[in-house]
């Protein structure tokens, strides 16, 4: 009896890693034969259980139903195991580089991607975000920054003018009076948002414009901070240390006015055709605000001082983008939108 | 504005010099951007004044002559020349072979030059070349050669009296400074920015007439005219200005007209005071008046225009008529002719908001308006009187024929200031010694009183040519400037750790703009100005807009009160590149109804457009999904959509409003195919409108989370037949009010019509919170939505 449970060992042994081996169906089909067909030794073996004496039948009666189970299970994991090779080898062969249809995401125009940025850098820097409204009042837009009706300042803006006597803004520092009003110092506020200028357009000009104006009051600030403050801005824009010069430069709102320009971003100052061989770039006005601003706000000029600055989102636009026409940005023109 | 530097340099001591790079940088840096530094003559080359001793007919070519020229060398010069102007005796600019001219070809900008050789032309040795002003980089006239004045010596080298530097700094950026639209003025900055001294001094001697020749002031309105200065003068006589003075006014970009005109401009140049001459013998009598227009009156212009003048505008009159509108322009009625022999200067001071207004409402510009309506200094008149008279007696001849006449009652004094000079550092940031300061100070003409040396305030005494320094800020700006803005070290404020918080409306917009790109919207901005032909092509009432009074373009004259027409606007142009496509914007628009603070209501709405080559009914359900989208990711869950017909752009059948929390929050429809074929779009085209502000208003910030259920949920497709008339909505909403207790969700899966009947499929979602659904729980909400379809006359097919 031993010499058949060892013998049964054998068949379930050797059964198992035969299937190890085989790799096509025609060899398992083999397999299948030799070692569950009708003349396989396992089948010999079950048949012979009942010429065996009495007592041994229940010991090699389950031992042979065991390995049948076993190897029964082994045929039907490899048969799955061949089957599956088999049908990656008749599947389809894809061609990868035949072009997809794209999935068509919509694009975010490149001026919000700037202005969000700004504001992102704003705020981290601690400045509030503000936008402005599109047609404003004289009072707000000239009169409340030191530009009295009739001063020959106002030529400095080329103003649309409405019937009802509102203009589209000039600037969006026609916030700035606002925010003075509104809030207590330390005020740091930035506003963005579309401006307007009675400009015929070409390759560089446009009569409607986006425009960053910001400012900074509290007590003590000086025009050094003003420098400092938009010298890291722009770093932080343009993601390299940019050097700033500053200018005298005339707007009425601020004293001492500036202009300000930053060391040439596309050149780093070797001098190319975007800054006309200067390595600067000139970008913002900007200035200590002026204490009749400041009163207007119900700030005293006494106590706190504070500092202004303006510049155009499209021209940073530009810059980063390398944007040769000012004109792409209000065209609707997809072919453009679609690249950023 | 353009200043030549030679000029400038008559202000400046002899051995002063600076390199152009320095001029241009460091008046950059102290004073106003120079734009431009443009070289007079610089390439010029061998370049003589000659005398035309002979002209004869060229023997071949009836349109050439042979010009005999005398350049001062022993040998005359033969020169063929086609120009028409040239007589024998006349000087001319002559160019010898191997000299160099400006090609007349090219605008002057481009500086491309030509050299001159001997030869030939047509059989006639031509050695040399005559030159027109353009040739010689003067002017764009090349009308002509250049004739020099009679008196203009013979071999002259014009090359080196032409050669000049000339920068220009741009009128805006001294809008504060009228001193500085002048020479003199320029000069006083140079000389402080190079700490150098001003060579500048007032005559006070009085003018002393020779002759007499009445002459009466009378200035009616005082307000308007601060200050009122003349002259006359007797046996002037007209002829072209000298050399040196013609070349003054072309190379800061003034035509040469004649001696007195000349002398009245260049005195303009240089001290910043406009005249005026006019003939005296034109005057009805001589009595000058200086009132305001009457109503109705109109004035001949020099330059030949008739001019309906307005009350306010301030007239220089004689008892019959006006002669010249004051601080603006002459009549032509008294203007300085060939043949006048007795004229009278006029030296005034006009008052800078009327001046501007009166410019403003005749729309005429010109220098002398451009220097009165920045505030000029009264005490300017008599020092530009003076040297005019000196400048015009040299030049014209003649005497002067009355006293000085001096119309000013109401003297300005000077400001002071009393300036507490630590506000230097407080407002700048920088720390420079009080005798620095005191000297920036005094180097641009300031009388500052020095009190003790321990005291920090000091007064300082404002020059009446200085208008624009009134208040401490204005001084710390001169010490600003003049120390140099290169020397200021960057600093941050200090300050806490308070931050600002988030602009909510900023984010919600975002948060519109990130959902609509996710769902294939570009985004695009279109202008804020729109006209009549936009809005009758998208069947919208332009009434409702502000009127622009100065528009860019006669088409652009009206602000928006919709986003739709700019939205259509781009449709076609990008037909031509993309098959299809959708993009919105976020935008005002503006209406003229006002807010509480008195500005006009200006809404955001956000506008969508979808453009595709699909059938209306699909077209509508795809943008009906993308809004329902958005308003989802919005958090909004309260949505109806309603059938409406009266959005006049939008398709009369295929137009609903959308509401949210029953509050209607905007439109969205396929486009009205007339609107489409008047904006000529052959594509069928959706469109929605959201009013922004509402939505904002309404908005929720996040959705309440609801636990993830853990019991299975079970689905039924029912197909019901309702009547042709029953709207998908109200089938919809029957079910969801059936009662059912385990209903999760109601989902569209089809509809048709067939016979007078529909049939419209749903599947519905069944589930409990607190227990696997039992059949008998589902055949109990099956029943309650059986009995809800037959109250709406329905039934459920099989």
């Amino acid at each position: 009896m031993s010499n058949l449970l060892k013998e049964l060992e054998r068949i379930e042994k050797s059964g198992l890693a035969d299937l190890k081996k085989v790799n096509d169906l025609k060899g398992f089909e083999k397999l299948r034969i030799e070692y569950l067909g009708r003349k396989s030794k396992l089948t010999e073996i079950l048949r012979s259980i009942q010429s065996l004496p009495q007592k041994d039948r229940p010991a090699v009666g389950k031992r042979s139903n065991e390995v049948r189970t076993s190897l029964e299970t082994g045929f039907t994991k490899t048969q799955s195991r061949i089957e599956q090779e088999f049908s990656l080898e008749r599947a389809k062969d894809i061609d990868v580089t035949v072009p997809a249809a794209r999935q068509h995401l919509g694009h975010i125009h490149p001026n919000t991607q700037m202005i969000w940025r700004i504001e992102d850098v704003f705020q981290l820097m601690g400045f509030e975000v503000f936008e402005p409204y599109d047609v404003d009042d004289d009072y707000h837009n000239f009169t409340s920054l030191n530009i009295p009706e009739g001063h020959p300042a106002r030529d400095i803006w080329d103003t649309f003018w409405t019937e009802e006597g509102f203009m589209p803004i000039t600037h969006t520092s026609s916030m700035q009076n606002r925010v003075l009003r509104k809030r207590k110092p330390p005020i740091r506020a930035v506003v963005i948002g579309h401006t307007f200028r009675n400009e015929r357009t070409d390759p560089r000009h446009e009569h409607t414009l986006f425009q960053c104006e910001g400012i900074y009051v509290d007590k003590g600030i000086t025009l050094s901070d003003m420098i400092g403050t938009l010298k890291t801005f722009f770093s932080k824009i343009f993601e390299k240390d940019v050097n700033v010069k500053v200018d005298p430069d005339y707007f009425p709102f601020v004293e001492p006015g500036n202009g300000m320009a930053l060391s040439c971003t596309l050149c780093d100052q070797k001098g190319c055709r975007v800054c006309k061989y200067t390595g600067w770039l000139e970008i913002l006005g900007c200035g200590m605000i002026h204490p009749y601003v400041l009163k207007e706000g119900g700030i005293d000029p006494d106590v706190y001082s504070g500092f202004a600055w303006g510049f155009g989102v499209d021209r940073l636009v530009m810059l980063r983008e390398r944007i040769e026409d000012i004109r792409h940005f209000h065209s609707g023109d997809l072919r453009f939108i679609r690249q950023f | 504005m353009l200043i030549s530097y030679n000029w400038l340099k008559q202000y400046l001591p002899n051995d002063f010099e600076v390199s152009d790079e320095d001029l241009q940088r460091r008046v950059t840096a102290s004073l106003a951007e120079v734009e431009q530094l443009t070289k007079f003559g610089a390439s010029l080359k061998n370049i003589l004044v000659g005398e035309i001793k002979e002209i004869v007919p060229h023997p071949k070519s009836a349109k050439l002559q042979v010009v005999i020229t005398d350049v001062g060398t022993a040998r005359k010069r033969t020169i063929v020349c086609a120009a028409k102007n040239l007589f024998e005796g006349a000087k001319v600019p002559v160019a010898l072979p191997g000299g160099k001219v400006l090609n007349p070809k090219d605008s002057l900008e481009v500086h491309a030059y030509i050299e001159i050789c001997e030869n030939e032309i047509k059989g006639v040795k031509s050695s040399g070349m005559l030159c027109s002003q353009k040739e010689l980089g003067l002017s764009e006239n090349h009308e002509g050669i250049w004739i020099l004045p009679e008196e203009t010596k013979v071999g002259e080298d014009l090359a080196t009296l032409i050669n000049d530097t000339v920068i220009e700094i741009e009128n805006k950026s001294l809008t504060h400074r009228p001193d500085c639209f002048s020479h003199l003025g320029i000069a006083r900055e140079v000389a402080a920015i190079f700490k150098t001294n001003l060579q500048y001094h007032v005559i006070d001697e009085p003018l002393l007439p020779t002759k007499t020749l009445p002459l009466v002031v009378k200035v009616d309105n005082e307000e308007y005219c601060k200050r009122y200065t003349a002259i006359a003068i007797h046996g002037v006589t007209i002829k072209p200005s000298p050399l040196w003075l013609q070349l003054r006014l072309l190379s800061t970009g003034v035509r040469p007209i004649n001696n007195i005109v000349d002398a009245t401009n260049y005195i303009m140049l240089d001290l910043g005071q406009p005249l005026h001459a006019f003939d005296y013998n034109k005057l009805e009598s001589p009595r000058i008046i200086v009132r305001t227009a009457r109503k109705g009156e109109k004035i001949v212009t020099l330059d030949g225009i008739e001019r309906d003048l307005r009350e306010k505008n301030l007239l220089i009159c004689d008892p019959e008529k006006a002669i010249a509108i004051a601080g603006i322009i002459g009549g032509a009625n008294s203007e300085i002719a060939e043949d006048t022999k007795d004229i009278v200067i006029e030296s005034a001071n006009f008052e800078m908001y009327n001046n501007r207004r009166s410019s403003k409402e005749l729309g005429l510009r010109t220098d002398a308006g451009t220097r009165f309506e920045k505030g000029q200094d009264p005490y300017l008149t008599l020092p530009a009187l003076r040297k005019a008279v000196e400048l015009i007696l040299e030049i014209a001849g003649g005497e002067i024929a009355s006293e000085v006449i001096d119309v000013y009652s109401q003297p300005e004094g000077t400001k002071k200031i009393n300036f507490d000079i630590s506000s230097v550092q407080k407002l700048l940031g920088i720390e420079p010694t009080k005798e620095n300061i005191i000297n920036i100070l005094e180097s641009l003409e300031l009388k500052v009183k020095r009190a003790e040396a321990s005291a920090t305030n000091i007064e300082v005494e404002v020059p009446t040519f200085r208008k624009d320094l009134s208040i401490k800020e204005d001084l710390v700006e001169e010490v600003a400037r003049i120390y140099g803005y290169d020397k200021f070290k960057p600093t941050l404020p200090e300050r806490d750790l308070n931050t600002p918080t988030i602009n909510p409306v900023l984010e919600f917009q975002r948060r519109v703009k990130q959902t609509l790109a996710t769902l294939g919207f570009d985004e695009i901005y279109t202008y804020s100005f729109t006209g009549e032909a936009q809005y009758e092509k998208t069947l919208l009432e332009i009434k409702a807009c502000m009127k622009i009074i100065n528009p860019i373009s006669p088409e652009l004259n009206y602000l928006r009160a919709s986003l739709i027409p700019g939205l259509l606007e781009k449709v076609r142009q990008n037909l031509a590149y993309f098959e299809k496509f959708s993009y919105f914007e976020l935008a005002r628009i503006y209406k003229k109804e006002l807010t509480s603070e008195g500005i006009p209501v200006q809404p955001r709405n956000i506008g969508g457009l979808v453009c595709e080559d699909c059938e209306n009914e699909k077209l509508f359900f795809k943008t009906k999904g993308q809004v329902e989208a958005l308003l989802d990711k919005l958090f909004f869950d309260d949505l109806k959509f309603e059938k409406t017909t009266n959005i006049s752009y939008l398709h009369s059948k295929q137009q609903a409003e959308i509401k949210v929390e029953n509050e209607i929050i905007g439109h969205l429809g396929n486009v009205n195919p007339k609107v489409l074929s008047s904006w000529d779009i052959k594509k069928n085209t959706a469109v929605f409108i959201l009013d922004f502000e509402k939505l904002y208003s309404l908005k929720k910030g996040q959705r309440k989370y609801s636990s993830i259920n853990k019991y299975p949920s079970v689905t039924r497709d029912l197909s019901i037949w309702v009547g042709k008339q029953t709207k998908a909505g109200s089938l919809i909403e029957s079910l969801s009010k059936a009662g059912c207790k385990y209903l999760q969700d109601i989902e569209m899966v089809d509809i048709f019509e067939k016979g007078g009947e529909k049939s419209i499929t749903v599947k519905i979602t069944l589930q409990s919170k607190r227990k696997t659904l039992t059949e008998d729980d589902i055949k109990g909400d099956l029943e309650s939505i059986t009995k809800a379809v037959s109250k709406i006359k329905g039934k459920i097919r099989d």
